[in-house]
């Protein structure tokens, strides 16, 4: 029997990969997932900020100059080290800069006044919090809200240490102490790092997770092209019993043919899927992607299969692809996890998936889902039965 | 021609049913979609605000301080609801979908933070299963925080070093009360740091507007999906039967084509009425079109016009190259999903590398984008409908080709 089993498995998969354009159609998914993997290295944001920070001296004023270039050079440093959702123009001048603005080049503008070091001063004398950016927006945004807040961080290490400089020597009395025992003070017990971490349920952590944004919702399309596989599938298995290919094997027993030809199906796509996640930079280990998409696997071939009965006819199932995509993209989280509709999401395969990569008590879940819906497919079918 | 039109549009309309019942499921499920998000707030004015769960030893005075100065004076607070619990209570809560993130605050935080050796990290896990867009904009909120506090505990252990280095220990506690209140003072105040300026630039879409035309956008794409069926059950060898009757590949193409379209229309159609009445009714909140009712919205499904047709040659291809319907439909969601997101259907094409974003203007999707886009400020958009028109043309003539190879092949 099991020889028996094999014999139709492989029959079915020579009958899938005889057909060029299916093989064909399976190599562009994971051609996709390879561009905007390769493309997504490329500098993005979810804004683009104009940056100008004066930089030049003249010798009148040589010593503010001085200690102006050095904060907006530690400013500058603070805005372009590391990882950012924000893109940065750094423009020559504040004309430049308003100009990347009017155009709609650039959502925003940070132009930092020439006299910072000045204005900081202000702040160690009287405490008084004086703009030293001057922040040009189109409209105001959710992005550019979070730049502002960005921005703020960049700036505060230089007013925290005006305000420690103006209380050590105002409050305290030491105006004898010169600028570079202060900085000299300060720099010896300078805390740095993050007071955060980030640590999914498995214990990953955030940095094990080297990509963007941009790639990010790759893993997500490349499972609903993968449901939307299995549901191909269940219309495949549909086409063939209209002309009568399962016309030997009983109606009582089709749920177990229907699942093996969309498993046939489903494990070239498999593969596909492996490889599309590969490439496009999501990957996470072997033994976990090879786990987490047999698991889905399975789940999706059940699902498509108690779509397929409760449909009945391919014309029905093929009506509820468009809505069960627009539910999918909206439901999962692709490009945005909603809080809400945690019942909705339940029903939809995609969704275990993408939420057991870091938490495998989903894969627990997952199997319970496709065991209800196994339970569930049998006693449509007996209903169906029944009725025929 | 006209004989074969009309048989391939009586195949259409029998579909119609199915189709319009599919529009109507599509509908009901934007409606409870939307009604869902009402009922539960996130559709308020003041904006969803995302509940975060605490969980950790918060009854130091300092840490319930800390929260509670950012819950009840900070701009955070209109973005982010802090919420303590105990480790059970957020589990629960997290597994229900109910917070966005739990936070674990770990025994000893404020020591470490007083001592300055920050050993003592505070773990967040998001809902998101793994990362994307969610847990990269948490990331910079989370950086600002550290850059916040950590900058304020090196000016704090600077002014005690100096103290000590000048023999006044005895003053440190006052001093170190009153420097870091001078430092919370001015971490509350940060947004005087900058002098915000709104030019009020009007030239791009709003995000309402911008997703509307992409929602509307990404349906016509999509929509071969939903006309699946009429790729279906064809008669492999009628080609080349109507071939011999004197009909060719270009007007069977053109027949089954304008039949196809009928289709299209009539899923717009059924899509456009309840979001004409919901707009009549002030229910869709488009800045762009405030108070003008439904009116615009006519005018911006005149301007679909052309894409449609494109769209609806594109599905044609891709259906007529698959090779049978169930190819057919995988090709036509990998080709609408991946162009959709490449144009910027799903996140706005601002947010890509640049040559990302060249690349998808210069698709299908983006060609059209950019058309609605001019179209609905009513610049001139001949360039952009010049584009749109050769893509419809490219798609019909390279579906007259396969069809004309089908008709060669059965003829041999």
């Amino acid at each position: 029997m099991i020889r028996d089993m094999f014999v139709r498995i492989w029959l079915l998969q020579k009958r899938l990969l005889k057909r060029k354009s299916f093989f064909l159609l399976l190599c562009l998914a994971p051609l996709l997932a390879a561009g905007v993997g390769r493309l997504s290295g490329e500098p993005a944001g979810i804004a683009v900020i104009a940056l100008y920070l004066p930089q030049e001296s003249t010798a009148a004023q040589e010593n503010t100059a001085a200690q102006e270039d050095a904060v907006a050079q530690e400013i500058a440093q603070r805005i372009f080290d590391g990882e950012s959702v924000l893109r940065y123009l750094p423009c020559e001048n504040e004309k430049e800069a308003r100009a990347y603005v009017e155009s709609g080049e650039a959502d925003a503008a940070w132009i930092f006044a020439k006299d910072m070091g000045e204005r900081l001063a202000e702040l160690a004398d009287r405490r008084r919090v004086r703009p030293v950016v001057t922040v040009l927006e189109r409209s105001d945004s959710v992005p550019l809200i979070l730049g502002r807040e960005i921005l703020t961080a960049a700036i505060y290490p230089a007013f925290s240490y005006a305000v420690y400089e103006g209380y050590v020597r105002e409050e305290l009395g030491m105006e004898e102490m010169t600028e570079e025992e202060l900085r000299a003070a300060y720099e010896r017990v300078a805390v740095e790092g993050s007071l955060f971490q980030l640590a999914y349920p498995d214990r990953t952590t955030g940095e094990a997770e080297d990509y963007g944004y941009v790639q990010a919702p790759l893993r997500g399309i490349l499972a609903i092209w993968f449901t939307f596989c299995g549901l191909a599938s269940a219309l495949w298995f549909m086409r063939d019993e209209e002309k009568g290919v399962y016309e030997r094997i009983p109606v009582a027993k089709r749920l177990f043919s229907s699942y093996m030809a969309c498993a046939v199906f489903l494990a070239d796509a498999s593969v596909v899927m492996l490889f599309g996640v590969k490439l496009s930079g999501v990957f996470t280990d072997w033994k976990r992607e090879v786990v987490s998409c047999v698991v889905f696997a399975a789940c999706v071939t059940v699902f498509s299969n108690f779509l397929r009965l409760l449909c009945r006819t391919p014309q029905r199932l093929g009506m509820l692809l468009l809505p069960l995509g627009a539910l999918m993209l909206a439901l999962c989280p692709v490009f945005l996890n909603l809080q809400h509709f945690r019942a909705g999401k339940m029903l939809l395969p995609p969704w275990y998936y993408l939420q057991s990569v870091h938490d495998t008590r989903y894969l627990y879940l997952a199997a319970v889902y496709t065991a209800v819906l196994v339970l569930l497919s049998l006693l449509l079918q007996r209903v169906r039965q029944d009725i025929d | 021609m006209a004989a074969y039109f009309l048989a391939q549009l009586k195949r259409a309309l029998r579909l119609a049913p199915a189709q319009l019942a599919a529009d109507v499921l599509i509908c009901v499920c934007a409606g409870v979609f939307v009604y869902l998000l009402v009922a539960q707030g996130a559709l308020d004015a003041g904006g969803t605000r995302y509940r975060i769960g605490m969980v950790g030893d918060l009854s130091d005075s300092y840490l319930g301080f800390g929260i509670a100065a950012l819950q009840e004076m900070d701009d955070s607070r209109f973005m982010i609801e802090l919420v303590g619990m105990s480790e059970e209570e957020a589990e629960d809560a997290f597994a229900k979908g109910e917070l966005y993130a739990v936070m674990r605050v770990p025994e000893g935080l404020l020591e470490a933070v007083v001592s300055g050796e920050n050993d003592r990290l505070i773990t967040y896990t998001p809902a998101e299963g793994s990362k994307g867009l969610g847990t990269m904009v948490m990331g910079e909120i989370t950086d600002i925080a550290s850059t916040l506090v950590t900058s304020s505990q090196s000016a704090i252990f600077a002014m005690q070093r100096v103290l000590l280095d000048q023999g006044r220990g005895d003053e440190l506690p006052r001093a170190t009360d009153r420097l870091n209140l001078s430092l919370l003072n001015l971490v509350l105040s940060r947004s005087g740091f900058g002098k915000v300026e709104i030019l009020g630039y009007a030239d791009g879409l709003s995000m309402e507007l911008y997703y509307f035309c992409s929602a509307f956008l990404l349906f016509l794409l999509l929509a071969g999906l939903l006309n699946c069926a009429f790729f279906a059950r064809r008669n492999a060898a009628l080609p080349g039967f109507m071939k011999a009757r004197g009909v060719g590949a270009f007007c069977q193409v053109l027949g089954e084509y304008l039949a196809y379209l009928v289709l299209v229309l009539m899923g717009l159609l059924a899509l456009s009425l309840p979001v004409a009445l919901l707009l009549e009714q002030d229910r869709i909140g488009i800045p762009e079109w405030e108070g003008m009712g439904a009116f615009p919205f006519w005018g911006f499904l005149r301007t679909l016009f052309p894409v449609v047709l494109m769209f609806a040659a594109l599905q044609f291809f891709l259906f007529e190259a698959a090779d049978g319907v169930v190819n057919g439909i995988l090709l036509q969601f990998l080709c609408g999903a991946g162009m959709g997101y490449l144009a910027g259907y799903f996140y706005p094409a601002a947010f890509f590398p640049e040559r990302m974003q060249r690349i998808g203007g210069f698709l299908p999707a983006g060609a059209a984008a950019r058309y609605v886009e001019e179209g609905i400020f009513g610049n001139d958009t001949s360039g952009e409908a010049a584009v749109v028109f050769a893509y419809l043309a490219v798609f019909f003539v390279l579906t007259v080709m396969i069809k004309k190879r089908r008709i060669g092949r059965e003829q041999l």
